[in-house]
């Protein structure tokens, strides 16, 4: 197990680091082929390409959900290539996801699908009480607390996720097109709210198709193209 | 503390959400129980049966009326030192009578007839018991020989020893058959239970990818399903305590007129041996079931 010394390896100098991965699934299929990654802390890195060109599989492997089939992955000085299956939780509560399609439980209300993170992880009442409004203040739902998924709009119940993502103050928030299902002005919010967590200090992985946003933000583009690294820019725009 | 008691809830929930299932699931389990203690049950009549049978066997030795008293002790001590001698019972001559005459009071020849003799015709008799049907033989077989000729009259002798023997035939029978019966119902059990949390991992499985997603814990996303386990077992069991104390209740005073005047409850004997059977039926429930519902887990919740 890893305890408090090893957590703070967060503070390295690279937040996510992989180097020469590859990941190949059974019957062939290449997801990603010799990438060579390094995100510093604090930084917000989009990651642009075509569907299926191993966006998905990138995120996979940093959050553990599967394992490279060569090279490796460091997540803030934590080598998880060969992850224990009971240390996967544990980095989890370090790397907030959010997705295009929210992941929210339907009947469970804004504050009770936030305060879910926490009670899975053990936290006690009384620190889900005090956490919980806070970063539903952050994500501007404190008044949309009782409420169910089904009657909040695309926006907030991605702001809900996001919400989600944050109660466990994570150092890295990776989002996989989150702004997929939303229109032009959530979409805005949605990106919003990620430049104010950014500047919190948190790592943003933000995957995403939109073109538009890549080109506002302003910030380091990566492009994959067939599994591999084709662009990095520091301060790119999507050029595919 | 926390985790514990919100795994406890979250296990409430299981039951709760698929609550059509979680009751076929405990109805299975109390049919098996139910099987379970019908063996018990039928175990403890015929082991009460048997005993009764075996306690009204005996083996009575009819002395002459002339048989000289030093004679009778003589026999008496005979039998008395055999290992396989429960109890030897002396009657007297005159408590015989007294027995004969009470047992045909309704009869005026009999009476007409002592009443005419004018002296006790009957002799003292040895009422042997032993441990065992079977062991009678030996005992008569000492008594017959030409020494004691002129002293005993008659010996009588039940033999028993084929009643019992059938008896415990159609024990072993009715046992064997509840255990298959049983068997069956386990492992019929054992497939509901994995089915139920089978369903249960399939009804939740976009919670519990959620679970994973925020960093929950594996014994957190397993612990609910043995919540889920444990309370089916728990229901089960009281539910089967309850119907079997009722249904003892409905049927012990017919079953302790089958035994007549021999001592034997139903309510009684489960009322004694309650805590170990149901403690050891509650143990071997949570075992199964565990087992089931841990082979469902590893193979439809990998977390």
């Amino acid at each position: 197990m890893h305890d408090a010394a090893q957590i703070n390896l967060w503070y390295t100098r690279c937040m996510i680091q992989l180097r020469n991965v590859s990941k190949t699934y059974p019957g062939g299929t290449v997801g990603v082929r010799d990438v060579h990654l390094a995100v510093k802390p604090g930084e917000f890195v989009s990651i642009v390409g075509m569907s299926g060109t191993g966006k998905s599989t990138l995120i996979r492997l940093i959050i553990a959900e599967e394992k490279p089939t060569r090279g490796q992955v460091i997540i803030g000085g934590w080598d998880i290539t060969n992850i224990k299956q009971r240390e996967i939780p544990l980095l989890r509560r370090q790397i907030g996801v959010i997705f295009q399609d929210f992941k929210l439980l339907p009947k469970k209300t804004v504050y009770e699908n936030v305060s879910f993170a926490l009670e899975v992880a053990g936290a006690p009442s009384h620190r889900i009480r005090e956490v919980v409004p806070q970063v539903l203040a952050v994500v501007g739902l404190d008044n949309q607390m009782h409420r169910y998924p089904h009657q909040i709009s695309g926006g907030e119940a991605q702001r809900v996720a996001i919400a989600r993502a944050l109660v466990h103050r994570p150092k890295i928030l990776v989002a996989d097109e989150p702004t997929g299902n939303l229109d032009t002005l959530n979409t805005a919010d949605v990106i919003e709210i990620l430049k104010k967590i950014n500047e919190f200090g948190t790592t943003i992985l933000l995957v995403t198709h939109n073109r538009e946003v890549v080109n506002r933000l302003k910030r380091r583009v990566i492009t994959i193209d067939n599994g591999t690294i084709v662009s990095d820019q520091k301060s790119g725009k999507y050029v595919l | 503390m926390t985790a514990f008691l919100r795994a406890i809830k979250f296990g409430l929930q299981n039951v709760w959400r698929n609550f059509g299932l979680s009751v076929t699931t405990i109805s299975i389990l109390v049919v098996m129980l139910m099987s379970v203690n019908l063996i018990f049950a039928i175990s403890a009549m015929t082991g009460a049966a048997i005993s009764s049978v075996k306690d009204q066997v005996d083996v009575s030795v009819f002395f002459t009326p002339d048989a000289p008293q030093s004679r009778i002790d003589e026999v008496q001590k005979v039998v008395g030192g055999f290992s396989s001698v429960k109890e030897a019972q002396l009657k007297s001559p005159e408590q015989v009578l007294a027995e004969f005459t009470t047992r045909h009071a309704d009869s005026e020849a009999i009476q007409y007839s002592l009443k005419e003799l004018g002296k006790n015709p009957l002799g003292a008799t040895l009422i042997i018991r032993t441990y065992e049907p079977g062991q009678y033989r030996d005992i008569v077989k000492a008594l017959n020989i030409p020494e004691y000729e002129g002293v005993i009259e008659s010996r009588t002798f039940d033999d028993t020893t084929d009643i019992v023997s059938r008896i415990a035939i159609i024990t072993d029978r009715a046992q064997m058959i509840a255990w298959v019966v049983t068997i069956i119902f386990a492992v019929i059990a054992f497939m509901i239970v994995a089915s139920s949390i089978r369903v249960a991992i399939f009804t939740q499985r976009e919670e519990i990818s959620i679970q994973k997603l925020v960093g929950a814990g594996n014994w957190f996303i397993r612990a609910p399903f043995f919540v889920e386990v444990l309370l089916y077992c728990t229901l089960a069991m009281i539910l089967a305590i309850v119907i079997l104390y009722f249904g003892i209740t409905v049927t012990d005073p017919y079953i302790r007129t089958l035994f007549g005047t021999y001592q034997f409850s139903l309510m009684g004997y489960f009322m004694t041996q309650g805590p170990l059977l149901f403690g050891a039926q509650f143990a071997s429930l949570i075992v199964l079931c565990s087992l089931s519902g841990f082979m469902s887990m590893r193979r439809f919740l990998r977390v």
